[in-house]
């Protein structure tokens, strides 16, 4: 009969672990092909289990140390290493509990002392009388479960509302529907466009200030519905513009390049129409008084990248349904006053606030390929009262009161939009010296034994 | 009519123009790179011109060819000769160096005079078969010519769906990725037919190209923005000198003479193996330093380099070692290593231009150090498998009484044991530069994970043979395994499983069937030694 410590530390677990986390990890890179970063990220290396097993080499490592105690000269190098090893887990484990990772957005001329985190929140929120329920999420790391019937409850004025999420959709397609016969007036036109062998089709609504005009090669197109002759006073050059008359007919006026109109009376549904001065072609193979938009989801594929749930929400005998994409909101007719229900990024307020005075891309001479980003920023501490200006770039963080913000991405646009990547990792000095000691005892361990033999 | 769109895109679907093939309707394909102006390119037309109507005959229009080799051109983020430029043009877009074996100067400067003939050349490749299949090319068919892409409009059809995918930042299939390549082609060679040829560069902090300032800068032969005349004619000289091919063969001949010198002890072979073998390595060394000076960056910033900068390792590690026992079992190894590996480097679809690094990678020492020091450890393992074949040969051949087997046996391991402390200070200095840059010293990443399970293995194995459960046999079945997962590492994953370290390679490739083979060879390979070990220890002694 072994003794269990000798068992716990020897070698023959040490090796088995080793192997095993070897396995683990390989089926683990190639789970994340399947589902994605953000599921295999807690599936399976942040999970408790496979923390264990880190857990459970270092009590091996640390095992077969204490062993060999007392320790002579030649187990430096072995301690050494298993030490280092030891620390190096240890700081990962810390790091991984009691760190904070997140992304900080912020648009240019704007401030942000919100991290957006990498881990979603349900939250249901009813403004008057000024309840709030925040619940954290794990769907994404069972993105296989396409029906988790999992239950929220918020306490409500009237009463508990329960709300139960019970389809998930890692990868949802959006699909709506644009139909005739709706209650109320929604002119809708559908349009196809060609330009040497080029084709597309859009559908226009006049009365949506999202989805009344489109961009299509170096055309404007629009759907307006004028009141009056005046309101198509200015209109933008190179444009085909397709416009309501009071009596419901379409007319079309297209614009050249210098502004000079013509106009289209009566368009006929699936006609062809060219605009002379840019050579494109246009009909209206559709065109509905009174759209109606009908909308539905459905799964593309188990990869967590376009998340949306269907909630059934219940107060009493009242129920309620809802499809609810990632950063959306919905409102749920229940009470005297609408209760919000919203899925997001958890956010989490940092002790300080930066603003972005300057974002710029700067690239390879004669290319769009960039070759640095750099934000400039102002950090305000109020409770410290610090304020300072500073450059942040690639590889050149920003440092303050233990948190570091990195340059990661931005968003393009006429106001650009910065995102740093927000990181604090009380871990990182003990890894860092779990490095260097490791490397230390290796390099000593095989010298000294090259040395014997 | 259904409309799709993703959730997260939220309710509006306008059309941005951000699409390429929208963006730029009506004008110009080239979606890449602003347009260049056009009093430039016809400056530059003129100057062709001029260049070839000097030289109406065949042996003088090799003259012309010379001239035009040096003219230093803007291109893809760096001022290179025009050399450089068709050479990466014809590689790019035929598929092989040359076309039908002319000079790729002469190429480029053809089908910028005759742009109208060239147009009808079936010149773009298209390397994969079920895209050759959608374009109903044949299947024999492998290259078409850019007439054809225009006016059957199969390939501009295939495009707004998968231009739609890449905005929802989705995965493309391989055919997708195949179609993109040949459409990036097809847009490479309408910029050449449309003359949008980049001549000098502006100054700094200014945009626009202008024609006055290239006139001067022409006649005076230099300007402060163009480049050194010397840099120009090194890489003309190293684009032709072709110094890794040149390596490969005095690899390969130092290959034989020292695998000669070991079965027959003959003190010339001794003798001629390590002279060609050092002449191999200053080629290597300086093909390697001619691209840092070249492209003023480290020596590794992309998949091509790291294929020159393993057997440059090996080789520095084999001197070391060579040192030390003196047998030339390591000589012989790096140089195998070096003929097959460089041979790999112009033989697989890999980007060989002088390049210039992505923002993440650019001017950072921890970065440099770290690239350096992970492929640098790919260098011992690979060692270690070229030496853990050599022992299951002898093993196969002669049994566990084979003369060899102690000596390889022991090379074997001290390679590994360098290659385990050169991959752990690798991943470390990774995990060291990741901090310094991205705030994480470690993600999961697909890349650093398979380096982990790499290392994990090796360790596994050291542990194994230290309390004697691996022997001899086993620990070189267990190299090669390891050596399959460096493999995994090394190109699986940028090949297969792309993540954040995806910069460092390309999209998904299909699997060659050369590589199957190989796998399938080696396993059975591994099976044989297994076989004899397990029966040997079975046998009672």
């Amino acid at each position: 009969m072994v003794h269990p410590f000798r068992l716990i530390g020897s070698l023959r677990v040490a090796v088995t672990l080793l192997i095993v986390i070897a396995g683990v990890l390989a089926w683990g890179t190639i789970y994340e092909t399947r589902f994605g970063t953000a599921s295999v990220q807690r599936f399976v290396y942040q999970s408790w289990w496979f923390q264990g097993i880190l857990a459970f080499l270092a009590v091996n490592l640390a095992t077969a140390a204490f062993l060999r105690y007392p320790w002579k000269r030649k187990h430096l190098p072995f301690l050494l290493a298993h030490l280092g090893i030891i620390m190096i887990l240890t700081g990962g484990i810390l790091g991984g509990r009691l760190g904070v990772e997140g992304q900080l957005i912020i648009p240019e001329g704007e401030s942000n002392d919100t991290l957006q985190m990498d881990r979603n929140v349900l939250v249901i929120h009813q403004p008057n009388p000024g309840i709030h329920a925040e619940f954290l999420t794990r769907f994404e790391t069972t993105a296989w479960d396409h029906a988790p019937h999992a239950l929220f409850e918020a306490p409500l004025e009237e009463g508990p509302l329960q709300v139960v999420v019970d389809r998930y959709y890692p990868d949802a397609e959006r699909r709506e529907e644009i139909l005739d016969g709706g209650e109320r007036e929604n002119p809708a036109a559908h349009i196809l466009l060609s330009h040497e062998g080029h084709e597309d089709d859009i559908w226009l609504l006049a009365r949506d200030r999202d989805r009344f005009g489109a961009r299509w090669g170096g055309a404007h197109v629009l759907f307006l519905e004028p009141e009056s002759e005046k309101e198509l006073k200015s209109l933008p050059p190179d444009s085909i513009i397709l416009a309501r008359t009071e009596k419901g007919e379409l007319s079309a006026i297209l614009t050249d390049s210098a502004g000079k109109r013509k106009t289209l009376r009566r368009i006929q549904i699936g006609a062809w129409y060219t605009h002379s001065s840019l050579g494109y072609r246009f009909q209206v193979s559709a065109y509905y008084p009174r759209a109606r938009l009908e909308e539905s989801y459905e799964p593309r594929g188990d990869e967590v990248r376009a998340e949306a749930l269907h909630l059934v929400a219940r107060q009493g005998d009242r129920t309620v349904q809802s499809w609810l994409g990632l950063r959306e909101r919905v409102g749920l007719p229940f009470g005297k006053h609408p209760v919000l229900v919203e899925y997001r990024p958890a956010s989490r307020e940092l002790p300080f606030s930066v603003k972005l005075l300057d974002f710029r891309k700067i690239d390879y001479p004669g290319t769009e390929m960039a070759a640095a980003f750099e934000s400039d920023v102002e950090l305000n501490d109020p409770e410290r009262g610090v304020s300072f200006k500073k450059k942040i770039s690639m590889n050149n963080p920003l440092k303050h009161r233990g948190y570091s913000m990195f340059q990661s991405s931005y968003v393009p646009g006429p106001v650009e939009t910065t995102i740093l990547s927000v990181r604090k990792d009380p871990g990182v000095p003990l890894v860092y010296a779990g490095f260097l000691i490791v490397l230390s005892g290796v390099t000593l361990l095989f010298t000294s034994r090259a040395r014997a033999a | 009519m259904k409309i799709l769109s993703s959730p997260r895109s939220g309710p509006g679907f306008t059309r941005t123009p951000s699409s390429p093939e929208i963006q730029d309707m009506g004008s110009s394909v080239n979606a890449r790179s602003p347009r260049p102006r056009a009093g430039l390119s016809s400056m530059f037309m003129l100057f062709v011109i001029f260049l070839l109507s000097v030289a109406p005959a065949r042996a003088d229009e090799k003259v012309s060819v010379e001239a035009a080799r040096r003219v230093a051109i803007q291109h893809n983020g760096r001022v290179k000769p025009l050399d450089s430029f068709a050479r990466e043009t014809v590689d790019r877009l035929t598929g092989s160096p040359r076309w039908k074996g002319q000079d790729p100067m002469a190429t480029i400067l053809s089908i910028l005079a005759e742009p109208d003939r060239w147009q009808e050349e079936p010149f773009l490749s298209v390397p994969f078969g079920p895209l050759r299949e959608k374009l109903e090319l044949g299947r024999k068919t492998t290259h078409v010519s850019y007439s054809e892409l225009i006016s059957t409009k199969k390939l501009m059809r295939m495009l707004p769906a998968i231009v739609e995918k890449q905005q929802r930042s989705e995965k493309l299939t391989m055919l997708e990725n195949e179609t993109m390549e040949l459409y990036d082609r097809f847009v490479t060679f309408h910029g050449l037919i449309s003359q949008e040829l980049r001549l000098l560069p502006p100054p700094p902090g200014e945009r626009v190209w202008q024609v006055g300032r290239l006139e001067e800068a022409l006649q005076a032969g230099r300007s402060a923005n163009y480049p050194a005349r010397w840099r120009l004619e090194m890489e003309v000289f190293y684009n032709r000198a072709e110094p890794f091919r040149i390596a490969r063969f005095l690899y390969l001949a130092a290959a034989i003479l020292l695998l000669m010198f070991y079965l027959g002890r003959r003190r010339w072979t001794a003798l001629a193996g390590g002279s060609l073998f050092a002449l191999a390595f200053l080629t290597h060394v300086a093909g390697i330093a001619a691209r840092v000076i070249l492209g003023q960056r480290p020596p590794v910033s992309n998949f091509y380099e790291t294929m020159l900068w393993l057997p440059f390792v090996a080789a520095v590690l084999a001197l070391v070692f060579e040192r030390i026992y003196r047998s030339g079992l390591f000589a012989f190894s790096a140089a195998v290593l070096g003929s097959i590996l460089l041979l790999l480097a112009d033989h697989l679809p890999l980007d060989s231009s002088i390049s210039p690094v992505v923002a993440v990678l650019r001017s950072n020492l921890w970065l440099t150090i770290h690239v350096l020091m992970v492929v640098g450890s790919y260098a011992p393992i690979t060692l270690a498998a070229v030496l853990a074949h050599l022992y299951g040969f002898f093993y196969l051949k002669g049994g566990a009484g084979h003369p060899a087997l102690p000596s390889v046996g022991l090379f074997l391991y001290r390679s590994i044991q360098v290659g385990v402390v050169m991959l752990a200070a690798g991943i470390m200095l990774g995990a060291v530069w990741a901090n310094a840059s991205w705030g994480r010293y470690w993600g999961w990443d697909p890349k650093e994970t398979w380096a982990l399970i790499t290392l994990l293995w090796f360790l596994a194995m050291l542990h194994g043979r230290f309390v004697g459960w691996l022997k001899g046999p086993g620990t070189a079945v267990g190299t090669i395994a390891g050596f399959f997962l460096l493999l995994m590492t090394y190109y699986g994953v940028s090949f297969y499983l792309v993540g954040l370290h995806s910069y460092a390679g390309g999209s998904a490739k299909p699997f060659p069937p050369l590589l199957i083979a190989y796998l399938l060879g080696e396993i059975l390979f591994m099976a044989a030694v297994a076989r004899k070990a397990v029966a040997a220890a079975r046998r009672p002694v």
